[in-house]
């Protein structure tokens, strides 16, 4: 495949078929043996947290990243922004090929590349003043001199709808609907064309969550990001993304826009997925698929939902199932379909 | 919602230091044992620093005429077998002792903990074979050890310095050590690579300060064995020996006259209880407030802010 | 006549530094039996306090100094705690979000099953114990009995809670209290559970106070809803009248807080206010689009409200209404309907 390294700020690289985030083969293998006696006991333990994961998004697309714990979303957000190195596959961001970018390339990437983490409580260094927390991006992406700097957050932090004075503050001193805006213009202040959100709202309260979502939502249209937002809420992927991805047990199951995929799922994991949402005027019975979602460790061939799956026949557990597009944009990894 | 807004004058540097300083600031301000062991503290650095101006006499100039005095008004705490002025000896005493132990911490701190922080951020065999060497050192006796050392070097304060610290370093690296194994693990680290800080700003910008906290307890509590190690080894002679003064040899120096002059074995005996005492309550605070268990009130006030 | 009937019930907490905070203020609901009733509200609205202090489990800093639970009739606010240890897990049962920290880890969840029988009934260890795998065949956990002699954290979070509930409801309470059950499951393991609890709730016509953040699970579990914020409740209604007109402008609020498709989120401004020093009147005017000089100064207190086009409310009615029948809001100026069409 060919890369256009060199593109130019702005000039989205050709080659790629527009795709500003391109993800091929991912895959990412956690060792939990657990040392040497164990492993001559039981043998290797691997999670395979995601396996084999592929998909593109254009420049200024959002999508939304579905899924239930342990799914391996989260750690998808983490390879792809080389928080956590990969085991295999290869990640494209705007020509940059993250995951064998060298120091220099890395500091470029990292400029254009944001993550917004879930928890607020968690993700701020308690020992920073808020002026040096989110300068600190500042520093190293500009260089800009303490005025200047200070100067800057106080336009991102009125940016987020925090004040001025916020600056000689110490995170533990904000709300958590606050502390995750602080986290978001951290994100905004090296002035990044991408983000990626791993469950920004979801420790909020219900009226706090629906602030921070329409305030990154606001953001992402105005500065035009590219997004990866990761999310257990249907509802929140519906609201946030042009694109819906569902990924189980470290595969991606379903892909498609967002409309399509939420209103008329395909895959029968999507379709349990969005029958367990409990609904306004919809007093009648919940019809939950049974059964519990297995952590892939060492995982036999096959689709990982087949032990829930309402329409397994014994081909599935057979090979590992393609994911394959059925209509364009629109791609399943069930042989049922 | 109270919106008082708190503007400081000028921002402080989030330094490991400044980081343990809040910490003290905040333990001496609520805790009353805290407050006692730092006033204890206070007054008596105040003293070893002023010390050689407020003595009344002389501290090596004998007085036969009043040799083996007990407490008089001219000699508030008596004299010793050549007439010397046993309270002038102790505040000059207290200056040496601090020193001593002042050194030997500081070496310890500065040598420990960068070891520390070096093996758990590094991790893997690199960690493995520092922390090894670090057990090994621990298994040594400490005084023991001291003593060796103190016998192959000669007594000087330098002497002192280095024996004294060799003991305490592996516990400073293994303290800082957890605390840095512990923080790496933390979001907000990660959330520092993710903004694209490097692995040594990462390092001493987050993580260090946040792991310093049990370094401090450690600190204040290693104060304490630090002044004993030195008044031991200059009671058994191997540390510091005249004209230097110190507490552990005024009192292998009043053995002979424990019977006519018990004041001279009591007084520096006082003296080093209450340096060491200072520290401990100090030290002891610090670990409550460190140890939730220990602490119930502090949970109580983070549950209704949050 | 109500199996519960909460009157006027009012909690402080006593704080370290001298100080006081109500949790719960002047609130009062009532639960039928048989009937399931959503308890709503967002973090400090006191919808657990209430829960806790129904079942007489409030901590030590925590004292009810105001107000009656009358449980079928009698008040548990008067009773004795040897009393109460009488009726909690016999008549009055509560499951709790976080199943792990209430099952004891050194016993196998069968033991702690088959334990509730024993206590409660003079019951031989062979019966309890085909009792407990009873109670495991109602909340469908596969393989009862191989699930007995196992340990809570054999399982996972939707299994723990399913023990849980067998616990819970092992005595054939009258009433069970569910704080948040599902909030920490995940969305299909959360159905599961929550279809669990509907079908015991029905088969045993017991009645149920859910207690929730989450509208949509309270909607679609729930009879009746009562909306709590800022120690008071602000509303209380039919569960589908409540969700599909609110009267409250709190609860509308938090209906637009949740994000739909292709329409812009309109989410209440501002934060919830200091519990130590609540605002003056109506405790959610600061937050309130609605607000006027008389929110400000005088807290209005739960009514029952007309039912629609009555309303000095701008807007215009013309909304289905329903019986509106026992609609109360807290509110001067009760929004007529057309305001919350989602």
């Amino acid at each position: 495949m060919q890369t256009d390294a060199g593109a130019a700020p702005g000039t989205p690289p050709a080659l790629d078929g527009g795709a500003f985030l391109r993800v091929r083969g991912l895959t990412k293998y956690f060792d939990i043996t657990g040392g040497l006696v164990p492993r001559l006991l039981y043998g290797r333990k691997i999670v395979h947290a995601v396996e084999d994961v592929s998909f593109d998004l254009a420049e200024g697309e959002t999508l939304g990243l579905v899924g239930e714990s342990g799914s391996g979303k989260s750690t998808i957000a983490r390879v792809i922004a080389r928080l956590i190195p990969a085991t295999a596959g290869e990640v494209t961001i705007d020509g940059h090929d993250v995951l064998r970018a060298g120091p220099d390339e890395m500091k470029v990437i990292r400029k254009n590349v944001q993550f917004v983490f879930q928890d607020p409580f968690s993700s701020l260094n308690p020992r920073m003043r808020i002026e040096r927390l989110i300068g600190r991006s500042l520093t190293i992406h500009f260089k800009m001199n303490p005025a200047a700097r200070r100067e800057r957050v106080i336009e991102l932090l009125e940016q987020v709808g925090l004040r001025a004075d916020h600056i000689y503050r110490y995170p533990h001193e904000f709300s958590g609907g606050q502390r995750q805006r602080i986290a978001i213009a951290r994100a905004l202040a090296s002035e990044p064309t991408m983000i990626l959100a791993d469950e920004p709202a979801s420790s909020l309260d219900v009226s706090i969550q629906a602030q921070v979502l329409q305030l990154l939502d606001e953001i992402r249209q105005r500065l035009g990001l590219t997004m990866i937002f990761i999310t257990h809420d249907l509802n929140v992927a519906e609201f946030v993304s042009d694109k819906v991805a569902v990924m189980y047990g470290g595969r991606l199951m379903e892909l498609g826009p967002t409309e399509e995929v939420l209103q008329r799922p395909l895959h029968p994991y999507s379709q349990s997925l969005i029958e367990a949402r409990p609904h306004f005027g919809k007093r009648e019975r919940l019809r939950p698929l049974e059964g519990e979602p297995a952590i892939p460790i060492n995982p036999p061939v096959g689709c990982p939902f087949a032990h829930r799956c309402p329409i397994r026949i014994d081909d599935c557990t057979k090979a590992d199932v393609p994911f394959v597009e059925k209509s364009p944009g629109r791609k399943v990894a069930c042989i049922r379909v | 919602m109270s919106e008082t807004v708190a503007v400081r004058a000028s921002e402080q540097p989030p330094s490991a230091f400044a980081a343990a300083w809040h910490m003290l600031r905040d333990v001496v301000v609520s805790d009353r044992k805290a407050k006692i062991g730092a006033s204890l503290l206070v007054f008596l650095v105040i003293v070893a620093i002023i010390g050689p101006y407020i003595a009344p006499h002389d501290v090596e100039l004998p007085n036969t005429d009043i040799r083996l005095t007990g407490p008089t008004l001219s000699n508030i705490m008596g004299t010793d077998h050549i007439g010397r002025d046993l309270f002038s000896r102790i505040i000059s005493g207290l200056t040496i002792s601090l020193m001593v132990a002042t050194g030997a911490v500081v070496i310890a701190v500065v040598i420990g903990v960068p070891i520390g922080a070096f093996a758990g951020y590094q991790g893997g065999w690199v960690d493995s074979v520092i922390m090894r060497i670090m057990d090994a050192i621990i298994a040594m006796p400490g005084r023991l050890l001291a003593i060796a050392l103190v016998a192959a070097i000669g007594p000087s304060v330098g002497a002192l310095w280095f024996a004294i610290s060799f003991g305490s370093v592996p516990r400073y690296a293994r303290l800082i050590r957890g605390g840095v194994l512990a923080q790496r693990e933390r979001e907000y680290v990660e959330a520092a690579r993710a903004i694209g800080e490097s692995p040594g700003s990462t390092l001493f910008r987050y993580v260090l300060p946040n792991a310093m906290a049990p370094v401090l307890v450690q600190i204040t509590l290693n104060f304490p064995s630090a002044i004993t190690a030195e008044a031991s080894l200059s009671f058994l002679g191997l540390g510091l020996v005249p004209p230097t003064i110190s507490w552990g040899q005024m009192l292998s120096a009043a053995q002979p006259y424990l019977e006519v002059a018990p004041w001279l074995a009591i007084f520096p005996g006082l003296a080093l209880t209450a340096l060491i005492m200072g520290f401990v309550l100090l030290g002891d605070a610090l670990r409550d407030h460190l140890d939730p268990r220990s602490h119930g009130r502090r949970r109580a006030k983070k549950k209704d802010s949050a | 006549m109500a199996i519960l009937d909460v009157r006027n019930l009012t909690v402080d907490f006593n704080l370290d530094d001298g100080g006081t905070l109500r949790a719960v203020d002047d609130s009062s609901f009532t639960i039928e039996r048989g009937e399931v009733m959503g308890l709503v509200g967002e973090s400090g609205s006191g919808k657990s306090v209430t829960a806790l202090a129904i079942m007489r489990l409030l901590d030590s800093q925590a004292d009810i100094t105001a107000g009656q639970i009358l449980f079928d009739g009698e008040d548990l606010a008067a009773k004795s705690e040897a009393e109460m240890r009488a009726i909690r897990g016999r008549r009055i049962s509560m499951v709790f979000q976080e199943p792990m920290t209430s099952l004891n880890p050194a016993y196998t969840v069968g033991d702690q099953v088959s334990e509730v029988f024993r206590a409660h009934f003079d019951m031989g260890f062979g019966e309890s114990k085909q009792r407990a795998i009873e109670m495991f065949e109602r909340v469908k956990i596969p393989q009862p009995k191989d699930t007995y002699g196992k340990f809570p954290h054999e399982f996972s979070g939707g299994m723990r809670q399913r023990v849980m509930i067998a616990i819970a409801l092992a005595c054939g309470p009258d009433l069970l209290i569910a704080d948040e059950p599902t909030t920490a499951l995940d969305v299909t393991i959360q159905a599961q559970v929550l279809s669990v609890i509907q079908d015991l709730q029905r088969d045993m016509g017991l009645a149920l106070l859910f207690i929730s953040h989450d509208l949509e699970v309270v909607a679609q579990l729930c009879d009746k809803v009562a909306v709590m914020y800022g120690a008071r409740i602000m509303e209380v209604s039919e569960s589908t009248e409540l969700f599909s007109s609110p009267r409250h402008p709190y609860t509308d609020g938090l209906l637009r807080s949740i994000p739909r498709r292709g329409q812009p989120l309109t989410p209440i401004a501002g934060t919830i206010f200091d519990l130590r020093s609540p605002p003056d009147g109506c405790r959610f005017h600061p937050r309130c689009p609605y607000a006027e000089d008389r929110c400000r100064r005088e807290m209005p207190e739960l009514r029952v409200v007309e039912p629609v086009a009555a309303s000095t409310d701008p807007g215009s009615s013309g909304d289905s209404g329903g019986t509106g029948d026992r609609r109360q809001a807290a509110c001067h100026f009760p929004l007529t309907g057309a305001g919350a069409k989602a």
